[in-house]
């Protein structure tokens, strides 16, 4: 290859050259950020933003109170009514980014606590000790980093930023040799190029947070503060990464204060996982398997830095649609004032108001999308806002997989094609479901030996379900197992349900490589084959499956059993005698249970035998948690670590009140 | 504290006191000095481990009773670190595998190696060869099993091996034919009781014919059970002599009675939720489920009409099966709650059994 001949001998500026337009070319989905289309320097890398770093382009923060070179993009607003190139603005969600917390869709609430917490860290006081990291965590696009780019503005101090280099070979340059080394060691820069990614992340805490001084006297001329912003983390589902991660951000804590004594806040910003819940390893009895693979504050934070002092986390809710549709409406003012293009109607923004789901980023995306749509046709505004509706309907449907609430209460509420429309429905809803019914095709009619399997044809489509499913299948099963016994009037009914879940366990292992299938397709079919028809409406409620709980406990009461165990071979070692588990745990629960008598002296086994020895039988009735409407499934079901949350996660759920009532389901 | 099950358990051949045939073949092999790889089988309380180390110690002499223990540190391919307590003589070292569940192989894959890499080093021992003993053979993983039989064959000079397991059912053959099988049945309920009057002997108190055989009754061939039954009724100081004494139960066993008789107590789906929710408590204090069908299952039959006894065991084992091979545990034993449930109240009302097959 030409090109790496040349590397090997020429000087780093060629190098770079080709490292920016990696970049540029790599413009990324629009999920994200996007800032390096806003760039017009090359795109700096990690380590480009330390103090230190010796490189020819100039350290760069994020957000500065007036920037030099960079971001003509971002006062696209006063720029807008003589801009006349429209098309090529980039993405509305870089443009029209909030400059001022009015601007904000977040609640002001919401940021005067943000802005307190920054005060505080970054002027001082008797608590600025504390004020050591700042987690915000909220749903994707509930305005977490405007918040704090808008602030940072308000408050006028600088944003470093911590990005994961990509791994290219020369791509995590290390500034430091990059500058002066590697012009001595031509030719081989490869032993030293490769420096592990979390190093650099120390040593990136470690300078932004110690030297601070070159960094402030080149960007505006006077030392301003800073903050250290971290919102690209790096590989904390591998477990020494996270370790490495968790020490630096530990050792970040302890370090008492910069050169000249000031503490410089590091903010962290992460956003909720989606509603794909990951089942990973975590079903199985084995003590060696449950690993918390869920990425969330829990695991990227270490759990004493959690319950530590230095941690300030502030939670972010998805953005109310009152505040968007004015948002949206602004921007589109803004954008659509004294030019030819249509105007979105309400209608449209409406539209979008509603299947952003809170997700203010995504609004502003599917708004321009819509502009882009309508602006071909040039008919006319009724035919472009149509066109707009029916591409959003496009764009939108893929995005939403169903509430877990409304998969099971789909499933279980099991409609048929003539079932008595229910007593809430509206004219409207009759008469879609009329249309519905008409569409569905009568089941043939069974011969008679199996008439006992003559069902109604079902107003279910399992494919859709399987499709939209914000869970697999055994975590399917499972809510499906918790919450059937309510709809089921007779007990054959049960049997049938019970006795698919128990074939489709049974059927195939549980990683995805081996289960069977079918899994899904057969249990919602068998499940809905055995429901009676209709299903009686008595308000049920829902709840999240007991499983996990009782396998928490199992797991403890496994570990109890092993400390026993080791507990005897220690004080009586056998020759070859050792507790067996099964054994202990059935047998040796008649002698752990009697309280010793005084006079014996002899030592005791642990107490925690109590987990699997004591066992009382207690007529009452106990209920599980509670599934809501908007729970996402299986976050913490997940979580190992949730003894902290749990009080917290109790009282919402009583706060919340108003379980859904038998008849809302109509809606979906 | 020690138990009497430890404290006065028979440390030599010549102690042992029942399966005669077997101790005496036990002592030829010990003597031959061609000893084989064993697998010593047989259910549980019938003295395998025993055995076992009365064989030890007819191999090594009184060495095998100086040990050690020590825990070990063991590196998974995915650098989990696995500790693993182990109990070790010079002579013998036993381990339990199947504590670290799926990483098994790990372990019998690194220990058994080095153990097998060196040569014993005490001369005047009495053999040439080190014993590794396996408790739980049977609940060892396909992989490590895989990896045993390997072990077996190349290092047979240094070392032998003897597995402990209750049933040879889940072991894989290539293991099964490398090993002297050699079962320990359960004692019969004469045996236990002369072990339970050998044990209040040492112990220093008189144990009346009568509670002794009612211990030995309520053991089911298990001596541990039994000797520790024993144990605790004398440790409530309950009075030996009463003919009305009552043996101490754990608590599950009642608690598995008490849901055969909620099972038999209503039949409808409210009754279904409330088994479920004692079946989860009883698998969170670690029941082994099999155990909890068996036991559920034995009560319902003591109490069930003579026609519904063979379908309820037989669902019951139709069940455990596919138990063994699913995930989870919950769905198969409700599923066979709800099919007794279903029989019971059938049969109660008398409908035609004909209905229930639809569901097969």
């Amino acid at each position: 290859m030409p090109e790496s001949a040349a590397k090997a001998t020429s000087s780093t500026g060629g190098r770079k050259a080709s490292r920016t337009s990696t970049l540029t070319s790599n413009c990324q989905p629009p999920t994200k950020k996007l800032k390096s289309l806003s760039f017009t320097v090359p795109p700096s890398f990690a380590f480009d933003k330390s103090p230190k770093g010796i490189d020819s382009s100039p350290p760069q923060p994020i957000s500065q109170p007036t920037p030099p070179l960079v971001n003509n993009k971002r006062k696209g607003k006063q720029k807008e009514a003589s801009d006349s190139s429209l098309d090529a603005d980039g993405l509305w969600v870089d443009r029209y980014e909030p400059l001022t917390t009015e601007q904000l869709v977040v609640h002001s609430k919401k940021v005067d606590d943000v802005r307190h917490w920054l005060v505080e860290a970054l002027d001082g006081g008797r608590l600025r000790k504390y004020r050591r990291i700042l987690a915000l965590t909220g749903p994707a696009g509930s305005g977490k980093t405007a918040t704090i780019k808008v602030l940072a503005r308000e408050l006028g101090f600088e944003l470093m930023e911590w990005k994961n280099s990509t791994s290219t070979p020369y791509g995590g340059m290390y500034p430091l040799l990059d500058a002066s080394f590697t012009h001595f060691i031509h030719g081989t820069p490869s032993d030293l190029d490769i420096v592990p990614q979390l190093d650099k992340f120390q040593e990136f805490l470690n300078r932004a947070s110690t030297s601070r001084s070159v960094f402030g006297e080149t960007s505006s001329g006077q030392t301003t503060r800073q903050a250290i912003l971290l919102e690209d983390l790096p590989n904390i589902h591998h477990a020494d990464t996270r370790d490495k991660f968790h020490d630096a951000l530990r050792l970040f804590v302890q370090r008492q204060t910069s050169r000249d004594g000031e503490y410089i806040p590091l903010v962290v910003i992460m956003s909720d996982l989606g509603t794909r819940g990951e089942l990973e390893d975590n079903v199985g009895y084995s003590s060696f398997r449950g690993r918390n693979e869920v990425l969330g504050i829990r695991t990227a934070l270490p759990a004493d830095l959690l319950s530590a002092p230095y941690v300030t986390q502030i939670s972010f809710n998805p953005v109310a649609p009152t505040l968007m549709i004015k948002v949206l409406q602004a921007i589109a003012d803004q954008r659509f004032q004294g030019s030819h293009s249509p105007r979105p109607t309400k209608k449209v923004l409406d539209m979008i108001v509603t299947c952003s789901r809170g997700d203010v980023r995504g609004a502003i995306m599917e708004l321009q999308l819509s502009s882009l749509a309508s602006k071909p046709t040039k008919k006319g505004k009724s035919n472009g806002s149509n066109d707009s509706v029916a591409l959003l309907k496009l764009a939108s449907q893929r995005e939403q997989s169903m509430a877990l609430f409304h998969l099971i209460g789909k499933v279980l509420y099991n409609k048929r094609k003539g079932d008595p429309p229910s007593s809430s429905a509206t004219k409207r809803d009759r008469e879609q479901l009329r249309l519905l019914e008409q569409s569905i095709p009568n089941p043939e009619k069974l011969p008679s030996h199996l008439k006992l399997h003559n069902r109604k044809a079902s107003l279910v489509d399992v494919n859709t379900l399987y499709a939209d499913s914000p869970i697999d299948s055994s975590l399917f099963s499972l809510y499906l197992h918790q919450n059937y016994t309510q709809y089921c009037e007779k007990l054959e009914e049960c049997g049938g349900i019970a006795e698919w879940a128990s074939w489709i366990d049974y059927s195939g292992p549980e990683e995805w490589f081996q289960a069977n299938p079918h899994r899904f397709h057969l249990l919602t079919l068998g499940t809905l084959h055995s429901l009676p028809i209709p299903v009686p409406r008595r308000s049920q409620k829902m709840f999240k499956p007991e499983f996990f709980e009782q396998l928490k406990r199992t797991r403890e009461a496994s570990n109890a059993a092993w400390d026993v165990s080791e507990w005897f071979s220690r004080e009586m070692p056998q020759v070859c005698g050792k507790w067996n588990k099964d054994d202990l745990v059935c047998e040796a629960g008649v002698i752990l249970n009697i309280p010793s008598s005084p006079r014996a002296v002899h030592p005791k086994p642990p107490q925690s035998h109590d987990l699997f020895s004591r066992l009382i039988f207690d007529e009452g009735e106990h209920l599980p948690s509670r599934l809501e409407e908007d729970d996402p499934p299986s976050q913490h079901d997940f979580h190992e670590d949730e003894f902290a949350n749990r009080e917290t996660e109790i009282t919402d759920e009583v706060a919340d009140g108003g379980w859904l009532e038998g008849d809302d389901i109509e809606d979906f | 504290m020690s138990l009497w099950v430890d404290k006065y358990r028979p440390k030599t051949l010549d102690e042992l006191s029942y399966h005669e045939g077997l101790t005496t073949r036990m002592r030829a092999l010990a003597n031959s000095g061609d000893f084989p790889h064993l697998l010593v089988y047989g259910p549980s309380g019938a003295g395998k481990k025993t055995r076992i180390s009365c064989i030890l110690r007819e191999l090594f002499g009184k060495g095998v009773e100086r040990l050690k223990i020590d825990q070990r540190v063991f590196l998974t391919p995915s650098k989990r670190k696995l500790d693993v307590n182990i109990v070790q003589s010079n002579y013998h070292i036993e381990l339990t595998p199947s504590d670290v569940g799926n990483y098994d192989r790990v372990v019998i894959q690194d220990l058994l190696k080095e153990i097998a890499q060196t040569q014993q080093v005490d001369l005047n021992a009495k053999q040439r060869f080190k014993v590794v003993v396996i408790n739980e053979a049977d609940l060892l993983s396909r992989d490590a099993q895989a990896a045993l039989r390997r072990t077996m064959e190349k290092f047979m000079s240094n070392m032998r091996i003897i597995l402990c397991a209750n049933s040879t059912s889940r072991l894989i053959a290539p293991i099964k034919s490398r090993c002297l099988l050699m079962r320990v049945a359960a004692p019969s309920p004469e045996e236990i009781k002369t072990v339970l009057q050998q044990v209040a002997k040492n112990v220093g108190f008189d144990l009346p014919p009568e509670a002794s055989e009612k211990i030995a009754e309520d053991s089911n061939g298990n001596l541990r059970k039994a000797t520790l039954v024993l144990e605790a009724l004398k440790m409530q100081s309950k009075d030996l002599n009463s003919p009305s004494l009552t043996i101490p139960k754990p608590d599950w066993e009642s608690y598995c009675h008490k849901v055969a008789d909620l099972i038999m107590s209503e039949q409808t789906p409210a009754k279904v939720m409330e088994v479920r929710g004692k079946f989860y408590e009883l698998l969170s204090h670690c029941i082994p489920p099999t155990v909890i069908l068996k036991t559920v299952a034995e009560r319902l039959v003591d109490q069930m009409d003579e026609s519904l006894k063979a379908d309820v065991m037989y669902w019951a084992a139709f069940y455990e099966r596919r138990m063994r091979m699913g995930n989870k545990k919950i769905f198969h034993l409700e599923a066979w709650v709800i099919k007794v449930m279903c029989l019971y109240k059938h049969y109660f009302f008398d409908v035609d059994m004909e209905d229930l097959n639809a569901f097969d």
